[in-house]
């Protein structure tokens, strides 16, 4: 008889949920930044399907309405030379990113606006109405939104195409011995291509300071994570390269990652997260 | 930057293998600038790579030789993020270049668009090596000459040298340029020899230079990488007055049309000559463009020299079947002088 042994993958994976204690004991300034920073990408991203809906867009406008947790908690843990980089449908991560690069500190959703936060939402809107007044000189649009000067490598029209990109500027980081890390959002829709399964190979085997973020909204345009995969728990695609993963409602992400991933930030390698979309976050206490 | 031709190089010259000189070139610019890097597959064992190119450079600079996995799309990719990011110029290998289609996505889509697409602030100082294989029996997937699929890709910057010293300093250019920069290579090249520097691999050859390799009046002939030197034999075998062009940037950017334009003014008829199939084929965009711009200087149509409609296959027969070569080449100055109705030269 053959012998059968059960094998463990070499990196841990786990589930990661908050409890109404981490709340309590969270710090109510950092939550107070976090929730500005939520109600400032609904209301720019409601402002930009209105004006979609005047015909003002030229081209897409993918919303992420619903989806701003998981960019606004996994991005205030970066610094401002740290840097992102996102998927077709990734405004509120350049948004998130820009905004705590432009204003730094806590910011009491109470006080008045600081201009500079204006100049940048109009500019942000800009680009993706196209004008030359936006970040990328209206080439760029809705889908490829850059501001290198806040590290937000620019988001990408095609379904994973910007993880490599994100593992050469990771690459860079750790030969430069800055301590920068980079984090590449991308949707469940891109977890079955190429460009990111080989880039967490590579980003593993050469030990890359990058964060594998996968933003899952249940559907890749109308298919679903359950018609597109065996293995449905997104995650668990970091086992295979032997990356540790962690799956996470965004709420929890917004909480709990944050000092976690403070904390490992020289040691976490290539890391992976999973959100699930900032609904959820609404239901938490 | 200190502009070369051979025919005025004042340092000393002497024969040596074209792949010899390519891995000279890399060593000396990566001593002189540590930011450049090299990735490909298998670059950093064997003898240099599958063909000796980076023969010694693992030794040499052991942490920026990097043997990548069999991933094209994803090295690519991430050397177009280390180039994007500034501190450090890659310079990728693709073992043949036919891989280009594996890794489609971040060579055509990310790559060449990046520039223009977030606003022409960001640079893509990225080389990428290959070599066409055309005539090594490896088949219909490892023999395409990339040059005119690369063609398309406004973006990328093209050049393909066919002698050691013109290879110098067009790769010096080429990790000067702030675009990204595709180096066709050639097993045919490889084991050749030409005359090199022997101990100057400083100077340049700016991008956007064609060289007049032959003069003559009777007709212009373009081409590019190995189909240069059995043009110049064929034109001296048949005895005829052809005037040579060795394009050498490939890119519409690059092409040099005050040479080729001055050529083609005097000798009214254009043969364009290269060795891949018909299908994928630089000659198509050439002859484009040339009638575009030179339509009424044209004694006839743009005349080609191409391979077939087909892929090389593994059959020495086929592959010769399916590529142009030194046949080809004479059928088609040949037809060039009888189109004119002039006399076919002296046999």
């Amino acid at each position: 008889m053959p012998i059968h042994s059960t094998l463990e993958p070499t990196t841990p994976w786990r589930e990661l949920r908050t409890t109404n204690a981490d709340w309590d004991q969270a710090d109510p300034a950092l939550l107070g930044t976090m929730l500005t920073n939520l109600h400032l990408i609904r209301a720019f991203e409601e402002k930009v399907l209105e004006l979609a809906g005047q015909g003002l867009v030229h081209g897409p406008a993918h919303s992420s309405i619903g989806q701003e947790g998981g960019a606004v908690g996994s991005i205030l843990p970066l610094r401002d030379s740290d840097q992102i980089n996102g998927s077709h449908r990734g405004h509120h991560q350049f948004l998130a990113k820009a905004l705590h690069c432009a204003l730094p500190g806590h910011r009491d959703p109470r006080a008045e606006f600081d201009p500079g936060l204006h100049r940048l939402m109009r500019k942000a809107l800009a680009e993706i109405l196209g004008l030359a007044e936006g970040f990328c000189r209206g080439r760029g649009g809705s889908m490829h939104l850059r501001r290198r000067e806040a590290g937000a490598l620019g988001t990408n029209a095609i379904v994973g195409g910007g993880v490599p990109m994100a593992a050469g500027a990771a690459w860079a980081h750790r030969r430069a011995g800055t301590g920068d890390v980079v984090v590449t959002y991308f949707g469940d829709g891109a977890v079955n291509i190429g460009s990111v399964l080989e880039t967490m190979n590579l980003a593993a085997a050469w030990k890359l300071p990058l964060c594998f973020f996968i933003e899952n909204n249940r559907y890749a345009v109308s298919t679903t994570v359950a018609e597109a995969t065996a293995e449905p728990r997104l995650s668990a695609r970091g086992l295979g390269f032997a990356i540790p993963a962690w799956k996470v409602e965004s709420g929890a992400l917004a909480v709990s990652q944050f000092p976690r991933l403070r904390h490992s930030r020289r040691s976490v390698r290539a890391t992976r997260c999973a959100g699930r979309g900032a609904g959820n976050l609404r239901r938490r206490p | 930057m200190r502009v070369e031709e051979r025919e005025t190089f004042a340092g000393a010259l002497e024969e040596r293998k074209f792949v010899d000189v390519i891995a000279d070139v890399m060593h000396r610019r990566m001593s002189q600038d540590d930011r450049i890097i090299t990735l490909g597959e298998d670059i950093h064992r064997l003898k240099g790579g599958t063909n000796g190119a980076t023969r010694g450079l693992a030794d040499a600079f052991r942490d920026r030789v990097l043997g990548t996995p069999i991933s094209e799309n994803a090295f690519a990719g991430l050397a177009g993020g280390i180039a994007m990011d500034g501190r450090y110029v890659p310079v990728v290998e693709f073992m043949y270049a036919d891989f280009m289609w594996v890794a489609a996505d971040q060579v055509f889509n990310q790559i060449a668009k990046a520039r223009h697409m977030f606003g022409g602030e960001g640079i893509m100082p990225l080389v990428l090596r290959t070599k066409i294989a055309m005539g090594t029996g490896y088949g219909s997937q490892h023999s395409m000459d990339p040059a005119g699929i690369f063609a398309t890709s406004v973006g990328w910057r093209i050049v393909a040298p066919s002698t050691p010293f013109d290879y110098v300093g067009l790769m010096n250019s080429a990790l000067r340029c702030q675009d990204p920069v595709l180096v066709i290579e050639h097993v045919d090249l490889y084991n050749s020899k030409g005359l090199a520097p022997v101990d100057d691999l400083d100077y340049y050859i700016p991008l956007g230079k064609a060289k007049v390799v032959r003069r003559g009046n009777s007709m212009t002939v373009l081409t590019y990488s190995a189909m240069v030197a059995p043009t110049l034999q064929a034109a001296a075998r048949l005895g005829i007055d052809a005037e040579v062009i060795d394009l050498r940037s490939l890119d519409r950017a690059g092409l040099d049309w005050p040479t080729i334009g001055r050529s083609i003014e005097k000798t009214n008829n254009v043969l364009i000559v290269e060795q891949g199939s018909v299908g994928t084929s630089y000659g198509t965009l050439l002859g484009d463009e040339i009638q575009r711009r030179l339509f009424d200087w044209l004694d006839q149509p743009v005349q080609r020299v191409h391979g077939g409609e087909a892929s090389p296959s593994v059959s020495k027969v086929l592959e010769a079947a399916a590529c142009a070569g030194p046949r080809e080449i004479e059928d088609g100055l040949r037809r060039m002088l009888s189109e004119q109705g002039l006399p076919l030269a002296a046999e």
